[in-house]
């Protein structure tokens, strides 16, 4: 009986053990694994070829969007900056021209997707966890499970997710991970005309030297979603 | 396709209806009859004549709270998901706990309370389907001696004591708003407790209606002292419901910041309720104030009206919260209208269904636990003391 019992010592060396392999980083989990989108504004010319394209790809229902393109129009009138912002059709026919106000001080095309966050507010209040991120970083949906609550939509302070009245489930951008999964690059990426969006890891060399600029912004970072897009070129209008 | 006013993200549409109005109505409904159970149970020996009805009253309710959510699912059929792969982080999975336990702890609370009376129906009952009822609802217990009963009535009050605590947890169903922290109207820290005085204040007013409504079925008197003391206390909630609600908006109104100015715009869509919260609440509030004062015929019109009153405001506080907030897009830019469809399974009707269903079922509870057993038992109501019934109306 003597032999079986754990003595003092043992006891204490196998919780320093514990809590040393406990206190490890994590390598799975480091950020050179997930997938970041970056997209510089100034290149983006609003031909909507991206919404037609992720539309075709994913088979997104008429009047519902996984990505779209907004229009800014920033004038100054009596000292304050105005801001007009549109986004007919999600800009997926391209955008009319709009009149040019009195001192125009910027216009500029800002496409909108998924922001796959790092603590997405989506995942937290999916009660039946249909909704998950996954370790590369994207923010998936399976569509077999979820109960279509809308719980999720009414969370996500981007206005990523839609209802899909086909299938009585939610549905949103996935930055096309069944493409990406076979090595290519999300739909979107692709027909981009201008090299608006790039997408990869963020040790790739293109997107580190853009991460870089110190005017790079996530939208309404004061909600700590932690978002993996990041935008060049945006004025404070953009959230 | 709805108004829309400024500019809205393009997947932006109220993806919650009426029927998620419905939903926290009838949870707030339930917080506030299980209160003022509670408050009969412990502290206020003169409501003990609406002890009974109160648990007649509150089972249909709980039974019909689940109605409108599995409604507005998109995979009804999926619901059970929340029980086996739920997300403790999110609210509602939670709240699928917390409805479970209030459900069972008011049925056994409903069991020990009428024990008594389903063993004498079980053993009288002359309908032969009727006793095969009660013999199951017996659960094969008879034992209604002086010793058992005593500690029923123990039981009676732990269990009260637990529904309780899960009754005020169901209203953290207002959480499952407060928690989305993107929509301004939503993300307050008054809300929740806002939504607790609303429901007490519509329980309140349900129970003082249904205590009314069935004395006059059961052709027995309604005891002053029963709506007065209930009256007392929902004057109380509904004016701390009323003033936080009031609060809320002038803190929004005096701050004007961005979500503010939607909220402005968004103002016009909700005057009608709006004008219903606040003429209704300084109503009812009036009514109750002098009620008191008046006897007989008179004072029941009043309470009548009053409780009618107040279960509009809350509604209207209610379609407020949920479909309010839910104009106003999360691009604080624009807003867009909403107007209920009559007909779908999200449809106005569907809503009005909803909110009788627990009406139709308190039919039926109360056909087989009737909440005033001694004129069933008795001829007489007036005067129950000086018949075989008193046992059945004394409950230890």
């Amino acid at each position: 009986m003597a032999h079986s019992m754990i003595t003092r010592r043992m006891f204490l060396k196998s919780m320093v053990t514990a809590a040393y392999i406990l206190a490890l980083p994590s390598t799975s989990s480091g950020m050179d694994s997930v997938y970041v989108f970056v997209i510089d504004s100034s290149r983006c010319i609003g031909c909507g070829a991206c919404v037609r394209a992720c539309r075709a790809e994913n088979e997104v229902p008429e009047e519902k969007y996984r990505t779209w393109v907004e229009r800014y129009v920033v004038w100054m009138e009596n000292g304050v900056e105005k801001v007009y912002v549109e986004s007919p059709e999600g800009g997926e026919h391209g955008f009319d021209e709009v009149p040019r106000p009195p001192n125009l001080l910027r216009a500029y095309f800002v496409p909108k997707l998924c922001m796959h966050c790092q603590k997405p507010p989506c995942v937290k209040v999916c009660p039946v966890n249909a909704t998950w991120l996954n370790e590369e970083g994207f923010v998936l949906i399976d569509k077999d499970h979820c109960i279509g609550c809308r719980y999720c939509i009414q969370a996500c302070p981007y206005g990523a997710r839609y209802f899909d009245e086909e299938k009585h489930v939610v549905d949103k951008c996935t930055w096309c991970y069944h493409r990406v999964k076979r090595g290519l690059k999300p739909a979107c990426v692709t027909v981009c005309p201008t090299g608006a969006r790039i997408f990869g890891k963020p040790d790739d060399e293109v997107i580190a030297k853009r991460l870089k600029d110190p005017t790079i912004k996530i939208l309404k970072p004061e909600l700590n979603t932690k978002p993996k897009v990041f935008y060049q070129q945006i004025g404070w209008e953009v959230w | 396709m709805h108004a829309i006013e400024g500019y809205v993200y393009p997947n932006h549409e109220v993806f919650w209806g009426v029927l998620i109005v419905v939903y926290p109505y009838l949870v707030s409904i339930i917080t506030g009859m299980v209160t003022i159970y509670a408050i009969s149970e412990f502290w206020r020996k003169d409501l003990k004549d609406a002890e009974k009805l109160i648990l007649v009253a509150t089972l249909p309710f709980v039974l019909s709270a689940l109605l409108p959510l599995l409604l507005d699912l998109g995979q009804p059929q999926r619901a059970f998901e929340i029980y086996v792969t739920p997300n403790f982080s999110s609210v509602m999975a939670v709240f699928g706990i917390v409805y479970l336990t209030e459900l069972f702890t008011l049925l056994g609370e409903m069991w020990f309370s009428f024990r008594r009376d389903i063993v004498i129906y079980a053993k009288n009952e002359g309908n032969s389907i009727k006793r095969l009822v009660y013999r199951l609802l017996t659960l094969g217990v008879y034992d209604i001696s002086e010793k058992s009963l005593k500690l029923d009535h123990r039981i009676i009050k732990v269990l009260t004591f637990i529904e309780l605590i899960a009754a005020w947890c169901l209203s953290y169903v207002s959480f499952l708003f407060g928690v989305v922290k993107s929509n301004p109207w939503w993300n307050t820290t008054i809300l929740p407790v806002s939504f607790v005085f609303g429901g007490l204040a519509a329980g309140s007013a349900l129970v003082i209606l249904v205590y009314i409504i069935a004395c006059k079925i059961y052709r027995r008197e309604a005891r002053e002292k029963v709506v007065d003391t209930i009256a007392y206390y929902l004057f109380f909630f509904l004016l701390a419901a009323f003033g936080l609600e009031m609060i809320n908006t002038i803190l929004y109104a005096y701050k004007e910041d961005v979500a503010w100015a939607v909220i402005k715009i968004t103002a016009s869509e909700l005057v009608i309720p709006q004008m219903i919260v606040v003429i209704g609440s300084m109503e009812a509030l009036l009514f109750l104030r002098f009620g008191r004062n008046l006897r007989g015929t008179a004072k029941q019109a009043i309470y009548t009206i009053v409780a009618i009153s107040v279960l509009i405001v809350v509604f209207a506080m209610r379609w407020n919260m949920v479909i309010g907030a839910q104009l106003v897009d999360y691009s604080l830019r624009g807003f867009i209208g909403y107007s209920p469809p009559l007909f779908g399974k999200e449809g106005l009707l569907a809503a009005i269904g909803v909110l009788l269903a627990p009406f139709a079922i308190m039919a039926i509870v109360a056909y087989f636990l009737p909440p005033f057993p001694e004129r069933k038992m008795a001829p007489s109501v007036t005067q129950p003391e000086k018949h075989i019934s008193v046992d059945l109306a004394e409950r230890v």
